[in-house]
């Protein structure tokens, strides 16, 4: 036990080491409401985040781990298209999704957006069972940010380009194993998706459609999905879009994670010259 | 034509390689002959120089690459965690 002096020798010795911006915070350090701590980071405008409507494409691996950041910042709304429905091979790295949603068969899109409810019920949440190809740009144009946490490159196509004519951000993020990426494509000036792209995406792409354009019955690579790595590739998806919301968007960039290298770097990008999506039309 | 001796890294294994192209070689066929020398899988790839992604359509003068300049290959991760069909 410590007598009255040592008590306010302590007291005086700790309060030497706080911080001079701590000692003028003006939120308190215990209560406040849920979001206390988000909205005194100052690199974000948490206001425009609060009042936001994002949609995220695809509610696997990566879509778990954005839906459930952006739930926590409290945006107006988060919109939610998976035409998927939940398995048990999707709970090792899903965890909205419960053994039940798995062995019911359940939408993915439904189930997520149940179990968001219960981490934020600050948020409406709208879950779209649909795929993300039969949306257009009047579809995307009404949000202020779209996450692709997609699957193949043909999807991202279709929501980059419909994203892009929209103007509206599209923040794509892709995974394999222990390598992710993430890219921040800031419409009408910078480069998009499709910028990034060469032949020997086109190769990947031409083996899953027929000379007429259809889809083939070509099984696909099942892609190596780790769960710590979809956390950290989600993650730095939503924080891009936190920071895209609060008007401190860094696109033309690309954010490359090897988790086997132990590398995580930010390559810049330009526009192609030859990309569909910078012609005169959209100018 | 003058030709440049570049350094090619595999990203995923550290290992590289030197290729001598001339000026108006596209990097589309040292991507391509990158892949094909380490007996990659047949996916989506990247290249780049530094921190740029370089553009596959452009030759090695008009990216601006020089002898003994270092471009390394990118896995381009396609998936999202999704269920294959």
């Amino acid at each position: 036990m410590l007598s009255g002096n040592e008590r306010d020798r302590t007291t005086e010795i700790s309060t030497q080491y706080i911080p001079g911006w701590l000692m003028n915070d003006p939120v308190p350090a215990a209560g406040g409401d849920r979001y206390a701590r988000i909205r005194i980071v100052t690199a974000l405008d948490f206001e425009r985040i609060r009042h936001s409507t994002i949609c995220v494409a695809g509610a696997g691996a990566l879509g778990n781990e954005v839906l459930k950041n952006m739930a926590l910042y409290g945006p107006r709304k988060l919109v939610v298209v998976d035409n998927d429905s939940v398995d048990l091979s999707n709970l090792g790295r899903c965890f909205l999704f419960t053994e039940e949603d798995a062995l019911s068969g359940r939408g993915k899109a439904d189930a997520a957006c149940e179990s968001l409810r219960r981490i934020n019920s600050d948020v409406e949440f709208e879950g779209r069972e649909c795929d993300v190809l039969e949306l257009d740009r009047a579809f995307f144009s009404v949000f202020d940010a779209v996450i692709g946490c997609l699957d193949n490159i043909n999807a991202r196509l279709h929501v980059n380009s419909n994203c892009y004519y929209a103007g509206v951000p599209y923040i794509d993020g892709g995974l394999d194993g222990l390598t992710g990426r993430v890219q921040v494509v800031v419409p009408p000036e910078g480069a998009c998706y499709q910028c990034t792209l060469n032949a020997s995406h086109m190769k990947v792409l031409d083996r899953y459609f027929s000379c007429s354009g259809r889809e083939t019955n070509i099984p696909r690579r099942r892609v190596p999905a780790e769960p710590s790595v979809s956390a950290l590739i989600g993650s730095i998806q939503s924080l891009e879009a936190a920071k895209l919301l609060s008007g401190k968007a860094q696109g033309d960039s690309m954010q490359f994670y090897d988790g086997a290298m132990n590398w995580l770097e930010n390559i810049s990008v330009a526009i192609e010259p030859g990309c569909d999506n910078h012609g005169e039309m959209i100018k | 034509m003058k030709t440049s001796r570049l350094e090619v890294r595999n990203t995923q294994n550290g290992n590289s390689t030197l290729m001598e192209v001339d000026g108006k070689t596209k990097l589309q066929e040292i991507l391509d002959s990158a892949v094909e020398f380490w007996s990659l899988s047949n996916d989506a790839y990247l290249l780049k120089c530094g921190r740029k992604l370089l553009s596959a359509s452009r030759t090695v003068e008009e990216a601006g690459l020089s002898d003994g300049d270092v471009i390394e290959l990118l896995p381009d991760p396609e998936g999202g965690g999704r269920r294959y069909p």
